[in-house]
């Protein structure tokens, strides 16, 4: 149809999420473990507020399992690695790193922790 | 043992999804119910995993998609 713009064919795609921190706070280890890396969490565990820094990082990881829905690829949180490249978070691919390039941003405030990603192939 | 290990998993499931353990059907999905969001899953996979002590692998907590599976699935590790 003219002027509509079919998402599949785009070479990009964005993906979003949002959490209640408090869900990360005395969380379960294996629940934990399920989610998040080593460095992850020595890194999240580091930090004085570990909970605000484990849910924005889940929110990273569930953007981009959605924006790569439009890619039909189907991700889990472990094939996801979001590490420190100085003050930015960057997003690491399990297997998939030298076909996507993805670009994330994250904040916290209050309650929420937020995670936006964008996806594009290489 | 079965109605045992039903009666606790339904236990676990009420207390994530907020659903009375006597309402919940096994035809409930992460489809239809707003409040079975991907956070609450894990959290109850999780809560699943510790109680019957034993773990699912990755590829199958994504397919546990509704009640139904969640009990079948258990039963096939803990029955």
């Amino acid at each position: 149809m003219d002027g509509l713009i079919e998402p599949f064919k785009m070479d990009f795609s964005l993906g979003i999420d949002i959490q209640m921190i408090d869900v990360f706070e005395n969380s379960n280890e294996n629940f934990i473990n399920k989610i998040f890396d080593e460095e992850e969490k020595r890194y999240c565990f580091s930090k004085s507020k570990p909970a605000q820094h484990l849910a924005a990082r889940f929110c990273i990881k569930e953007a981009v399992i959605k924006a790569m829905t439009s890619f039909g690829k189907q991700l889990n949180y472990k094939d996801i690695i979001v590490i420190m490249e100085g003050n930015n978070p960057t997003v690491k691919l399990i297997d998939l790193g030298l076909e996507f390039a993805i670009s994330c941003s994250l904040s916290h405030s209050g309650d929420f922790a937020i995670g936006s990603v964008m996806v594009k192939i290489k | 043992m079965k109605e045992e290990i039903i009666k606790k998993l339904e236990q676990i499931i009420s207390a994530h999804l907020g659903i009375p353990p006597e309402q919940l059907s096994d035809d409930i999905s992460y489809e239809t119910e707003s409040d079975w969001d991907s956070i609450t899953h894990l959290q109850m996979i999780s809560d699943i995993e510790n109680a019957f002590n034993f773990s699912f692998e990755i590829e199958e907590i994504t397919c546990l998609e509704t009640i139904g599976n969640i009990k079948e699935s258990v039963l096939k590790k803990v029955g």
